[in-house]
């Protein structure tokens, strides 16, 4: 008879923010010097053609955001990586685990790019990276990512990472005034 | 409280403790459910205890399911997951196996669905249930919610991974 599967000890990946390497890309922890970078990405208005949340202000709520992922991180909650170019170190987008479930070994992976770096793949690179992370050091066995259905770049990204649509949740947000539907893709460790 | 034409739903306590535990504790029942199998008394009082706590931090809200007349205590109902940003709660429901095949369950989650629309101000009603939990499946096609998808290996029960399916009923269909 197979072991009794029992909740995830996730401890140790929180003692250290984890840096995570791909060909082009490092993924790590924001820092100060981000900022800039990490408001050209979340303070971007058209990103409500993509999130329900709203975009930053002032490059202030940027600032103040680091803090924040830092504290969650602190707080074992979540880890928001920085997705940074190997080329230049400037942070192209952002990539977090959360929702995590230590009693079901299961989480959320949210991931974007600041426009200026869109059609290179490095979200796609990004996210591979990050799923194997969470498969092979984390012991994740259930990972998902949840877009808006008109998102057809974050599904593709999805789909290009081993990720299969499970749901579509209709009229599942409000953003922009209006009711939403999301996909949501899935991907079971083998 | 809320009311249907054989039931009563109303606040849960904890002098429900007894009623809970003989639902909470048949494996029969929670072999699908998503919490551990109450082993004493004292998890189905902790359980009760927690309740107002639920509700007042907004996270959840659990309803006893009684018979009328006399009030007799049949199985629980909640919501829980209530976003009135996007207008959008989960639904969660369950039996003490003695009261199985009288409809009872279908006709308390019309009646949540109702008061989720009407008085909650709720756009979207979703639920999950185990893949092979076929009772919970019809109970929720009956009161006309519609199947989204499949969550494989979705929650860890009982030392296994086990698949979800998932419905959903939007107000005004």
């Amino acid at each position: 008879m197979a072991a009794e599967i029992i909740p995830l000890d996730l401890s140790r990946i929180f003692e250290h923010f984890p840096v995570l390497e791909t060909e082009r890309l490092v993924l790590r922890e924001l820092i100060g010097s981000d900022t800039e970078d990490l408001f050209a990405y979340y303070g971007d208005p058209s990103i409500k053609d993509y999130v329900s949340y709203s975009a930053f202000k002032s490059i202030d709520i940027a600032r103040d955001e680091i803090g924040r992922i830092a504290e969650g991180f602190k707080a074992h909650k979540f880890v928001e990586f920085g997705v940074a170019r190997k080329s230049d170190n400037r942070i192209v987008g952002v990539c977090t685990l959360h929702h995590i479930s230590p009693d079901h070994h299961r989480m959320e992976l949210g991931y974007g790019l600041a426009r200026a770096y869109w059609g290179f793949g490095y979200m796609t690179e990004a996210v591979r990276e990050v799923i194997r992370y969470a498969f092979e050091e984390m012991g994740i066995h259930r990972i998902e990512a949840e877009c808006e259905t008109g998102n057809i770049r974050s599904c593709r990204v999805a789909e290009r990472c081993g990720m299969t649509l499970e749901v579509t949740r209709q009229e599942n947000e409000i953003n922009k005034g209006r009711f939403v539907s999301n996909h949501v893709y899935a991907i079971i460790r083998k | 409280m809320l009311e249907t034409e054989r039931l009563t739903l109303r606040q849960i306590t904890v002098a429900d403790a007894e009623d809970v535990f003989a639902y909470g504790s048949d494996p029969e029942v929670t072999k699908y459910m998503i919490f551990p199998t109450h082993r004493t008394l004292a998890d189905s009082i902790q359980w009760l205890q927690g309740v107002p706590g639920e509700f007042a931090r907004k996270e959840r809200m659990s309803f006893a399911i009684t018979l009328k007349p006399d009030g007799k205590f049949i199985g629980s109902c909640g919501f829980h997951d209530i976003s009135p940003k996007h207008h959008r709660l989960m639904m969660g429901y369950v039996l003490n196996r003695n009261y199985w095949g009288n409809g009872y369950m279908t006709e308390a989650v019309h009646e949540l669905i109702c008061f989720a629309f009407e008085e909650m101000s709720m756009h979207r009603v979703a639920a999950t249930c185990d893949f092979d939990n076929v009772r919970s499946a019809a109970v929720m096609e009956r009161c006309g919610m519609k199947l989204e998808g499949i969550l494989r290996d979705f929650e860890l029960r009982h030392g296994r991974f086990v698949t979800a399916k998932t419905y959903a009923i939007l107000n005004g269909n």
